[in-house]
């Protein structure tokens, strides 16, 4: 049965639908694009990591079927991340040999999605909209959290997977409806959840998207998606009985410095709430503020010792005007809906309001330990409540008083260059790691003969040989070539 | 054309700096096509240049193109010294402080410097 049919919300002073708006949205859409062409022909430089991925893709290699890389990855200690390994194997199955071609390969395909399904979500129907989308991709791609997305692959970026898993999911809410949205929206949770535990936001996107008044996935198509998170959780904690990550699993960022796991248990093993809390705060103020990075308050640090770099003073004037805003935006939202006047129903902040409950969700999942890439989904559902402020600012000001209009221009080109400038910042960033990574491949053979750690088996030689051969035929900029100021200015 | 309204001017401000992006990124893609990039331009090395700066990835390149792990070649000014110098690519590692190119370089059959009668790190 079709869910109820609700108009999308959508603030007023927009453009009424037509076929005359939908030219915005396609403006939209080519912005998108280029924006997914330029780091795409980054991605297409990187070789394959060989850390945190050539043993995954050994393990591929070792594994019949990806049904059985499912099977076998369910009883692991502290991870419930089943498809994960089963869509390496898959993807290594397809590849046929050509592995950088195919991982990479799909590494741009997700990108292309996120970019894709983000500007879709934007609903672009007026010049105003169209602006404030332009903005809003510089703020996703100029975002800490955003690097995450494509920097690393493990073979696979599943945490870019994660965002376009809850992108997908804020589509299906926006949509009209019917058995077939939340149907997708069942099976893109499931699938994200098995990914990874991240993937667990696709549930708090969906239920946040209906109380924010998306009405797309109905009470019948939520109460589903809540019925496979109690069987996650069930299966997860009861019958497999698989934990949660200690304090012994990794190394975590601490106010100024990153604590060891031995640190860590000596300063937390009897009472581990305190760093918990900090892990989820920290987390909330890297998507809000730009800092800490990676649980450590980098720009905090280097001002102590005498320094603070340009990188810093670009990722503060960005963020805390962008989050000021979205603040006054929700603040505003909040008043316009006690006051009773009949737009109770249909909030003027949706996408904010999805964005506050994502952003809340994410950091609980990072109580754990903090890390940009675990926040990757909070900084794109970020960029959407930028969005959202930002047209409705700009609408504000193009009728506000002389001086208001002032600032506010002032403001949006001080504060949008440092949002492009970021942006710009992931290209040079991109190339840096190509440079790393073919460094690794580079070193590897030398340095597990010095290990005396041979190949296991000599298919297992023959993948890394291949890998190898891939990474060192694709030429990276030697980093003393950089312009001195790159450095500064984008960090590494 | 008539004057330019306040609505104007708050759009074009939200919409320049982006705008200048996507142009920057438009130039970008249109030099790559023609191998002109401006962030990827790769500047050729010898096999000691590379070493000396660090470059991994060029130097087991170079190996596997054949280059000789132990003969001299030269080194450019501004790479390690003032002056230009010929150097074996494990000195230049060496003279660089980077030991795992040295690795590289000693697997690939260079011989340590420790064991070249006539090593002359600068």
């Amino acid at each position: 049965m079709p869910s109820p049919r609700a108009p999308v919300p959508h603030p007023p002073g927009s453009a009424a639908c037509g076929h005359e708006t939908r030219g915005y949205a396609r403006w939209a859409y080519v912005l998108a694009a280029i924006f997914t062409l330029a780091f795409a022909y980054d991605l297409l430089r990187l070789p394959v990591q060989v850390y945190d991925a050539l043993g995954e893709i050994l393990d591929a290699s070792r594994s019949p079927s990806a049904g059985h890389s499912f099977v076998q990855s369910l009883g692991t200690a502290a991870y419930f991340r089943p498809l994960r390994i089963a869509q390496i194997k898959a993807l290594f199955d397809l590849s046929g040999g050509q592995y950088w071609l195919v991982y990479r390969g799909f590494h741009v395909l997700l990108l292309a999605l996120c970019l894709w399904l983000f500007t879709r979500a934007l609903r672009v129907r007026s010049t105003t909209d169209l602006a404030a989308a332009a903005v809003a991709l510089t703020v996703l791609t100029g975002m800490s959290t955003f690097r995450g997305t494509v920097l690393e692959a493990f073979p696979i970026n599943h945490f870019l997977e994660v965002a376009v898993a809850a992108l997908a999911a804020l589509n299906l809410a926006q949509s009209r409806g019917g058995w077939w949205v939340d149907a997708a929206a069942a099976v893109v949770f499931a699938a994200a959840a098995l990914t990874l535990e991240s993937g667990l936001l696709v549930w708090v996107v969906a239920v946040s998207a209906r109380a924010a008044g998306f009405r797309g996935i109905s009470r019948g198509g939520l109460a589903v998606m809540t019925g496979l998170l109690a069987a996650y959780v069930a299966v997860r904690f009861l019958w497999l009985q698989t934990g949660a990550p200690g304090l012994s699993e990794r190394s975590a960022g601490y106010f100024l410095s990153v604590l060891e796991p031995d640190e860590l248990v000596r300063r937390f093993g009897d009472w581990p709430y305190p760093f918990y809390a900090y892990n989820v705060l920290a987390s909330v103020s890297s998507v809000l503020f730009s800092e800490p990075r990676s649980g450590v308050f980098v720009g905090v640090r280097g001002w102590m010792q005498g320094e603070f770099p340009l990188l810093v003073v670009l990722a503060l004037v960005s963020s805390v005007p962008t989050t000021l805003l979205v603040a006054w935006m929700l603040a505003r939202s909040r008043r316009v809906r006690g006051a009773g006047n009949g737009v109770d129903t249909e909030p003027v902040a949706p996408l904010g309001l999805v964005a506050a409950a994502v952003i809340a969700g994410s950091a609980a999942l990072s109580y754990a330990y903090t890390k940009d890439d675990i926040m990757s989904t909070a900084g794109v559902f970020y960029a959407l409540a930028a969005f959202e402020s930002l047209r409705r600012l700009l609408a504000y000001a193009s009728t506000a008083r002389t001086g208001v209009a002032v600032l506010t221009v002032i403001a949006l080109l001080v504060c949008g260059s440092a949002w492009a400038i970021r942006s710009a910042g992931l290209h040079h960033v991109l190339r840096m790691q190509a440079f790393r990574h073919r460094g690794d491949w580079a070193v590897l053979p030398a340095r597990l003969a010095a290990e005396g750690r041979p190949y296991e088996t000599a298919e297992g030689a023959a993948i890394v040989r291949a890998l190898r051969g891939e990474a060192l035929a694709m030429p990276a900029p030697n980093p003393g070539s950089y312009a001195r100021w790159a450095e500064d200015v984008w960090g590494d | 054309m008539g004057r330019l309204t306040r609505r104007d001017w708050v759009m074009g401000a939200a919409a320049l700096p982006p705008a200048l992006l996507v142009v920057t990124m438009l130039i970008w893609l249109a030099l790559a096509c023609t191998g002109a990039h401006p962030l990827w331009q790769v500047e050729p090395l010898t096999l000691p240049e590379a070493a000396a700066r660090r470059d991994a990835g060029e130097v087991a390149r170079l190996l596997e193109e054949g280059w000789d792990p132990n003969a001299r070649y030269p080194v450019r000014s501004g790479f390690l010294t003032a002056e230009a110098v010929e150097l074996t690519p494990i000195e230049a590692a060496r003279a660089a402080d980077r030991p795992e190119i040295e690795l590289i370089l000693e697997y690939a059959g260079a011989t340590p410097v420790e064991r070249q009668p006539d090593a002359e790190a600068p």
